[in-house]
């Protein structure tokens, strides 16, 4: 599957794009500065050589905000996309397996998540819990991502459950639960994955959302959060005049989540046969 | 001096993509007259769909026709104009049935909105209702089916009304030939025998001169042609009329074949024991030097790994066989 | 708890039903098998025949356990199969199915599908033991266990991994095998080997085989009693060349009618 993977353009320039950016986000806090620490000296100024991308109105260097805010971010983003692809993977691969009563349960309780407004939800639930810390942000992200994803699973299991193998394996006296794990999933990783690189860029872009309207986890620094910062501090001047503030963040955002679906896009090209022109 | 309605000699058309190169059909010839049906007979993979992809004048996008002619009623169809292609040999002197072709029906129109839009693109002209329904009515009913077919979606009819509706537009222009690629795998049993019986009629009604029927059951094919032609890995081994083919094979790869074909006699059970060809049918990417067959014969010699055997016709009865070891036949 | 039987009767299938009710409010039934009767002997190949739709899949899937029947009741050696251990009955009962490449995990190698196989028996070996008698399995079939074992199963042809899957069924030690069409998707020069080797099988193991195809050539050549279905009812049933070649019943007249045949042509009136 790997040396399929590498033959795609598309993966390997999505795959790199997101590759530098992760490293953008562990090497980054590590070389610059507290992104949190107020310089008096320049605040709101643009960017010189001092401070690489200038200085929020509080002096708070944005190059250093970016990179610990790029960490932030991916933590937040990679958190909600495995924890969204495991529930995914519980409510839509066991249920469909065992099929009858449990497939009805789990499918109505998908139906029912899916149908909740995502963003209304969160702005709620961010309200109501004043102690927001970036993994609760993250687990209730994973809350309101899984269903559409528990929903491809579920359709792609039951189309392998009808393969002769897995009967086969029945009749070796396999057990339902071991049968899942070790028959039916290994041949949908690639879907796995494909179905967690989405949730990672929805999560990035969920979070980002919340942020941006000030329900993000406050003290944490991510991208979201800067650009909630940026827009929302006209006391000094108008905003879009401090585009050294707001541009990068959103920049990033941008960049990171095209690179997503472009990797995305080429792991569907190889792993779709109904895509494949060759 | 009439010609053969279809001539083929040393034909090559490799299928090209990611996976490399598949020598489909590697060098294959044959001839086809006026009145004849010919089967193509051959296991999976031997390239026999591929030879009639090629005959059909247009290769699905991964075959590309390599060398070699291929003149159908005179028409040399891979080296003349396209238009000249599409308006004077395809339907007109030859046409083309894919293998499941009845699933190409569109599943919502009814069948005489699908003849419509044949008609209209192969004339250009929109043609009237009426005159639809009375011409393909008409050549419906050669094939034992109603005209109230017409008025029909494809899911109300049953696999073999749906192919023989697809023959049927094929052939609305009396084709000379038909190439028409396992009508009957898709079958029930008793549905094989009204489709053989429909192409039969088809042919009697004048409606089409010859017919290249290609199948791996030999005994549909008994049932139907005259003659026949055997291919193996990309050649053809041997040919030959039906009778000599079955009674009396002479390449080794066909008397494998025959004699492991488990057949229904109603005389009770055979007592001879099938055998079965040892080894299996080679891949096409890399098929064997020499004479293809080598590693499964049981005559192999040497000689058979390195050169490729010359084929050997016979006087009369057009009998040719490609193996150098029955030579003294 | 080894009743003796009399009559040597393997399995009994008894007014066998099965019927498909879809919808919950207005129920639509489809009828997959209606009132099976029909048995199998100990060292006896009884093909089940008839065309798709006629219900053959349906009885052997419940002759598997894999579907419960809506009625009736299935026999091994005098006993209900529902009364059997799961793990038991399996080890009696084994199947090949029709295609050999959905029956393989492509993700794995075709050892697997062995290994797993030696799960079912009751006695413990060591790996070199298991090994030992996987290859010498592997060799009575006809197979080179060098070129087989440890490839995958898109390495291999339709005709190996068939003899895989009946090495599988040696190796657990069943006594019935269904075998569900485990001809139609291989070519026909290997096909005949899948026969010969069932026969052999018959004769020397006396393993007893349920044969499920739509081909009557390659009933008659290999059973001994046929049992002829359609839609999900038995039309007829009998020795092969009763059935063969006295057909009693119209349907199975107008069935071995239409077949083709090798040696004659057809006579259109």
């Amino acid at each position: 599957m790997w040396e399929l993977l590498l033959r795609s353009r598309k993966f390997i320039f999505g795959l790199a794009v997101v590759g530098a950016i992760i490293l953008f986000g562990i090497v980054g806090p590590m070389v610059t500065r507290d992104p949190n620490k107020m310089d008096y000296t320049s605040m709101g100024q643009p960017p010189s050589n001092e401070h690489l991308l200038g200085t929020t109105i509080f002096g708070q260097d944005i190059f250093a905000q970016l990179c610990t805010g790029i960490r932030n971010s991916l933590i937040v983003g990679g958190l909600a996309g495995a924890l969204g692809t495991f529930i995914a993977i519980l409510f839509g691969a066991l249920g469909a397996y065992k099929g009858g009563l449990a497939d009805t349960i789990f499918s109505f309780v998908t139906s029912i998540v899916i149908v909740f407004p995502v963003l209304p939800l969160l702005i709620i639930l961010s309200a109501v819990l004043s102690q927001r810390s970036l993994f609760l942000v993250a687990a209730l992200i994973a809350l309101t991502m899984w269903p559409w994803a528990a929903r491809s699973i579920r359709s792609q299991v039951l189309s392998l459950k009808e393969r002769e193998f897995v009967n086969l394996a029945r009749m070796s006296g396999m057990k339902d639960t071991t049968m899942v794990i070790t028959e039916v999933l290994p041949n949908m990783l690639a879907y796995i994955m494909m179905v967690f690189v989405l949730l990672v860029g929805g999560g990035i872009l969920a979070e980002a959302s919340i942020s941006m309207i000030g329900l993000g986890a406050p003290g944490a620094v991510t991208l979201g959060q800067m650009l909630w910062w940026a827009i929302n501090q006209t006391k000094y001047a108008n905003w879009w005049t401090m585009w050294w503030w707001f541009v990068p963040p959103g920049f990033i955002l941008t960049v990171f989540l095209s690179a997503v679906f472009v990797m995305h896009a080429g792991m569907e090209e190889l792993f779709n046969p109904r895509l494949r022109k060759t | 001096m009439v010609g053969h309605l279809l001539e083929i000699e040393e034909l090559k058309g490799y299928y090209r993509g990611t996976f490399g190169v598949v020598f489909g059909v590697d060098g294959v010839s044959l001839t086809l007259d006026s009145g004849e049906i010919m089967g193509l007979a051959g296991e999976s993979g031997c390239g026999k769909s591929t030879l009639a992809e090629l005959v059909s004048g247009s290769p699905p996008p991964l075959l590309h026709y390599e060398g070699g002619k291929i003149l159908i009623d005179g028409f040399d169809i891979y080296h003349i104009d396209p238009e000249v292609l599409r308006t004077e040999v395809k339907c007109k002197r030859m046409s083309y049935v894919p293998q499941a072709s009845m699933e190409s029906l569109n599943p919502v129109k009814r069948i005489r909105g699908f003849i419509m839009d044949v008609v209209k693109e192969r004339t250009g002209k929109k043609p009237s209702r009426e005159e639809v329904l009375k011409t393909a009515g008409d050549h419906l009913k050669k094939l034992g089916l109603e005209s109230s077919v017409l008025d029909r979606y494809p899911l109300e009819l049953s696999g073999g009304m749906k192919q023989r509706v697809v023959i049927g537009i094929s052939t609305l222009w009396n084709p000379k030939l038909l190439v028409i690629d396992e009508p009957t795998s898709a079958l029930d049993v008793t549905s094989q025998k009204h489709m053989i019986k429909s192409l039969l009629d088809l042919k009697q009604a004048g409606v089409i001169e010859s017919m290249l029927y290609i199948s791996h059951d030999i005994s549909s094919l008994r049932q139907l042609c005259d003659r026949c032609a055997v291919m193996y890995c990309g050649k053809i081994v041997e040919t030959g009329s039906m009778d000599d083919i079955i009674n009396n094979p002479r390449h080794p790869y066909t008397q494998g074949l025959i004699s492991s074909v488990v057949s229904y006699d109603p005389e009770g059970r055979q007592k001879g024991a099938l055998k079965s060809i040892p080894g299996e049918h080679p891949d096409l990417r890399n098929p064997p030097p020499g004479c293809r067959f080598h590693p499964r014969c049981p005559y192999a010699k040497d000689v058979c790994k390195t050169t490729e055997p010359a084929v050997i016709k016979a006087e009369k009865g057009r009998r040719e066989c490609a193996c150098c070891l029955r030579l003294d036949e | 708890m080894n009743k003796m039987n009399a009559n040597n009767v393997l399995l009994q299938c008894k007014d066998l039903t099965k019927i498909y009710v879809q919808g919950l409010i207005v129920a639509n039934s489809v009828v997959g098998a209606k009132n099976v009767t029909f048995d199998i002997k100990r060292g006896e190949i009884v093909s089940l025949v008839g065309e798709s739709g006629s219900g053959k899949s349906t009885v052997a899937k419940m002759i598997l356990r894999l579907i419960k029947p809506t009625s009736g009741d299935i026999l091994f050696n005098g006993e209900n199969i529902l009364s059997y251990d799961i793990r038991d009955y399996y080890r009696r009962v084994q199947a090949i199915f029709q295609d050999p490449y959905s029956a393989f995990n492509p993700f794995y190698k075709i050892d697997r599908v062995l290994d797993k196989a030696f799960g079912l028996r009751n006695d413990h070996y060591s790996s070199d033991k298991r090994k030992e008698i996987t290859e010498s399995t592997l060799k009575s079939i006809g197979l080179n266990p060098d070129e087989v074992l440890g490839r995958h199963p898109h390495q291999l042809s339709g005709g190996q991994m068939q003899r895989i899957l009946v090495a599988r069924s040696l190796v657990i030690g069943s006594e019935l095998l269904i075998a569900d069409e485990p001809t139609s998707m291989i070519d026909a020069s290997t096909r005949a080997g899948i026969l010969n080797l069932l026969l052999d099988l018959k004769r020397e193991r006396g393993l007893s085989v349920l044969f499920i195809t739509h081909d009557i050539g390659q009933a008659q050549y290999l059973s001994d009693r046929i049992v002829v279905m359609k839609k999900g009812e038995i039309v007829e049933q009998g020795p092969v060349d009763e059935v063969f070649v006295n057909p009693k019943h119209p349907y199975t007249k107008d069935l071995l009618a239409s077949v083709p045949r090798l040696y004659e042509k057809w006579e259109y009136t």
